[in-house]
């Protein structure tokens, strides 16, 4: 193949990437926004986005598409309680302190990805795609699936974009986010706001999980990738700033995909990995957030 | 002569001038005040002189000697110790503890050279003498969050003395004291200041008066005015924009 | 006061060493070897200590540190076929170095973003492990030649094959390890630590520079950390990738706030009960990580001073 195409069959993949990556980091940025505490089993909560969707399609749908739609729903709602339940049990009892969390968060890590391994088995396995088709380039045949994945993505963006900035969840979500105290002193329940905040995040990493499923395989240990990755988009993107998450997750996304293209994924990886500990060391801020006077 | 000055001292928060051209110098083994209503800047002012925060503009002169970029411990080192208007001690460490990472770097300091070795008697002699002047010599193997809070501020000044700085700034350090307590503070500060410059930042007005040589009043960032405490007493615009308030 | 207080705990130290000595007459085959690793780990776990319980400062990263020990030590007897002795010297002195390369720029940070570099920083080399697999060969890993498996000192024969020799060379390096953190951090040095953990901005106004008390912790922390991955790799003569992941940070991390953070023997203790619990754990379950989870969310949740900081807070409060 020449350089051309090959460059836009990477632009694809990366394109895919990104559009996965942004919901899955968008969940870790939302909780890190308002509760100011880094969820390390973010992760987890994508891997159980995935095998829940695993198990819908093969265990109660005989249809890829039915299964499909089935678990588009289902998974972040199963999802959604497990996170709502740790975040009762465990992080409100720390009282969401930032160092204590992380700690917490690791060891909810291990119980989430122990308790799959012990219930779903150490084996990798595959989703089939709801529907195939293929869109036929001049120089290769791409998924239409894949394809299809980048456009659901942006509609769940244009959703989550409408709830922040247009409903009262949002406003009572951006307003506790600015000023914890006041928004308290306003009758804002800010325990409540935190549960459903840390639940929202974790559905958005299952949601993310659902749409990239039929492509990668579902496996217990598959939550560590997209958690550093999640990190590395959220820690350029500017810690808690939705547009700069959503700007560094195409960045991020789409440089992974045509580096690991062209040359090889894990130094893709180190690069990546070192960059952003730079950036946090001297632009804390990211490099898009905004100085804090 | 003077031992700290400043020349035209600035320092403005999202464009309110907080600290406004302020050229102020203290003399060797004077008490001066810094009195101000609310707001005026003497906070701010102590921030800049003990350097944790940096100036826009104007430089600070310690005994001489540009200190405007140094780092605050390396202002420490040089001589100029400071307590916290908001009491930071070590809660977790007994009150002896406290009084010893003080000494401690006093002892480093006074040893013969910086490799030298630290004798740990002389450490605890120096923080035993630091508990007796502050009367806490009786409570120092109590966690010092379990102390009384006029006990706190007490150990505040303990742990300051045990560096045994030449210029020492206290930020207002009789705020919450009991009468009785304040009573134990100006018995202190009679007993060091024959040997101690003391910058005094502080809302108690008669005790201003009966202890600093010199007092300076700030308002709006800016110096109004500076006398001896019998003059200031009298003065106009001091009255108005702060006394008669 | 001080000084026998100090004595009492001098022989306690002692004591432990003491009875891990005679511990090795009275254990079977499995239990003899097992412990042989658990002293190593131990020795990682009192380097970390030395950042996380005396200075405060919490790394998501040390594994960094050990894999820096690990295949220094390694690298060098396998491609260089270096001594047993220099290739331990050079591994200690090289994972001292990286930690304070390390800590010269992530100690710009504090608090979770220091969590999060630390984390970034230790990915980096686990990922570096496996991309120079030509000289690593990465997951794989390399087994050390048998020339490496046995040294000469002051003209004694040392196998490293032989278990009890083993056994030895473990507990000197544990009993070495805990005599320089107790002394340590009973001196000057210990009470800048603990006076940055407890209150920095106040330490700084008291005239000390907190940025390099930090650095020197960090060093003898990564050097410590270096000292037992090197070992690690000697002792048991293979080294690979899986000693640079994530798991092995957590590990110390647990080990420490189980034992109890900031006590010396805390962490000696974290290690040997977290690794028979999942020793015994993962003879009925292939999940038996599932342990450490659990235990993590409980230390937090009501046991955060461990088990030696409880002992100090009620009964020894003499306990260094």
């Amino acid at each position: 193949m020449d350089l051309g195409p090959f460059l836009l069959l990477a632009s694809l993949e990366g394109l895919v990437q990104a559009a996965v990556l942004s919901l899955a980091a968008l969940g870790l940025c939302l909780v890190f926004g308002v509760l100011r505490v880094v969820n390390v089993a973010h992760g987890e909560f994508y891997m159980l986005g995935a095998v829940i969707a695993w198990w819908i399609s093969y265990a109660l749908f005989s249809h890829p598409l039915s299964g499909f739609v089935a678990a588009l729903i289902v998974a972040p709602v199963l999802v959604g309680g497990v996170a709502l339940a740790s975040e009762r049990l465990v992080l409100r009892r720390i009282g969401h302190n930032p160092e204590a969390t992380i700690v917490a968060t690791i060891g909810m890590l291990y119980v989430i990805q122990q308790g799959v391994l012990i219930l779903f088995g150490p084996d990798a396995r595959s989703i089939e795609p709801p529907f195939y088709f293929r869109i036929d380039f001049p120089w290769f045949g791409y998924s239409g699936y894949k394809l299809s994945v980048i456009l659901m993505a942006l509609g769940l963006l244009s959703v989550l974009w409408y709830v922040i900035s247009r409903t009262r969840l949002g406003l009572v979500m951006r307003a506790t986010q600015l000023d914890r105290e006041m928004a308290q002193a306003f009758g804002i329940p800010v325990d409540r706001v935190y549960g459903t905040v840390f639940a929202v995040g974790a559905m958005l990493a299952a949601v993310a999980a659902v749409l990239i499923a039929p492509i990668r395989q579902v496996h217990y240990l598959m939550g560590l990738d997209p958690l550093l990755m999640s990190f590395i988009v959220v820690i350029i993107g500017g810690l808690g700033s939705i547009r700069g998450t959503l700007f560094a997750a195409l960045l991020i996304g789409m440089s992974d995909g045509i580096i690991s293209m062209f040359f090889s994924p894990t130094l893709a990886k180190m690069v990546s990995t070192l960059l952003v500990a730079l950036v946090l060391i001297f632009r804390p801020e990211g490099l898009f957030g905004r100085r804090e006077p | 002569m003077s031992i700290l000055s400043t020349r035209d001292l600035s320092k403005s928060f999202g464009g309110i001038a907080a600290v406004d051209g302020v050229d102020f110098s203290v003399k060797e083994r004077e008490i001066r005040g810094i009195i101000g209503p609310n707001g005026a800047g003497k906070t701010t002012l102590v921030s800049l002189l003990s350097g944790r925060i940096r100036p826009d503009s104007g430089r600070i002169i310690y005994r001489g000697v540009d200190i405007t970029g140094s780092p605050s411990w390396k202002r420490v080192r040089l001589g100029i110790a400071y307590t916290f208007q908001i009491t930071s001690v070590y809660p977790g460490l007994t009150v002896y503890e406290n009084a010893a990472i003080g000494a401690q770097m006093r002892a480093r300091q006074e040893s013969a050279s910086r490799w030298a070795r630290v004798r740990e008697s002389h450490v605890e002699e120096i923080s035993r003498e630091c508990l007796r002047l502050t009367g806490l010599e009786s409570s120092w193997h109590k966690p010092a969050g379990e102390l009384a809070y006029g006990h706190q501020r007490l150990l505040e000044i303990a742990i300051g003395l045990a560096l045994d700085p030449p210029l020492l700034i206290l930020d207002e350090p009789t705020q919450g004291l009991s009468e009785s307590e304040i009573e134990e503070f100006i018995r202190l500060v009679g007993h060091i200041r024959v040997r101690k410059t003391i910058i005094l930042i502080e809302h108690n007005m008669p005790l201003v008066m009966a202890l600093a040589d010199r007092i300076t009043v700030m308002d709006q960032g800016r110096v109004l005015a500076e006398d001896d405490p019998a003059r200031i007493r009298q003065d106009r615009r001091v009255q108005e924009a702060y006394l008669g308030e | 006061m001080t000084r026998a207080t100090g004595r009492k705990s001098l022989v306690l130290h002692l004591g432990v060493v003491a009875l891990l000595f005679l511990l090795q007459f009275v254990l079977p085959e499995y239990h003899h070897l097992t412990v042989t690793r658990i002293m190593i780990l131990a020795v990682f776990a009192l380097g970390y200590n030395v950042l996380f319980g005396y200075t405060g400062l919490l790394s998501l990263g040390h594994a960094m540190f050990f894999a820096c020990g690990l295949y220094a030590a390694g690298l060098t007897v396998y491609h260089l076929g270096w001594d047993v002795l220099p290739a331990f010297l050079f591994a200690v002195a090289v994972a001292g170095a990286a930690a304070a390369a390390v800590g010269m720029i992530a100690l710009r940070t504090t608090g979770v973003a220091f969590m999060i570099v630390t984390l970034m920083f230790s990915q980096v080399v686990y990922l570096a492990t496996l991309y120079f697999s030509r000289y690593t060969r990465g997951d794989e890993g390399l087994v050390l030649p048998a020339r490496a498996r046995s040294f000469e000192l002051v003209g004694i024969h040392v196998n490293l094959a032989d278990p009890v020799t083993r056994y030895y060379i473990a507990l000197g390096l544990l009993a070495a390890g805990i005599l320089v953190v107790h002394r340590l951090v009973r001196s000057g040095t210990g009470r800048e630590w603990i006076a940055v953990r407890e209150n920095e901005s106040r330490t700084r106004m008291l005239g000390y520079n907190t940025f390099s008390i930090k650095l020197k912790a960090l060093t003898v922390s990564g050097a410590l950390s270096g000292a037992a991955g090197a070992a690690y790799a000697l002792l048991f003569a293979y080294v690979g990738s899986t000693f640079a992941s994530i798991q092995y940070s957590i590990d110390a991390l647990l080990f420490t706030l189980l034992g109890g953070a900031g006590t010396v023997l805390g962490p000696v203790l974290g290690s040997f009960i977290m690794f028979y619990l999942i020793d015994i754990f993962s003879e009925y379950t292939t999940a038996y990580l599932l342990a450490t989870g659990v235990v993590l969310i409980l230390l937090i949740l009501y046991f955060s001073v461990g088990i030696l900081g409880t002992l100090r807070r009620k009964w020894l409060h003499w306990l260094p």
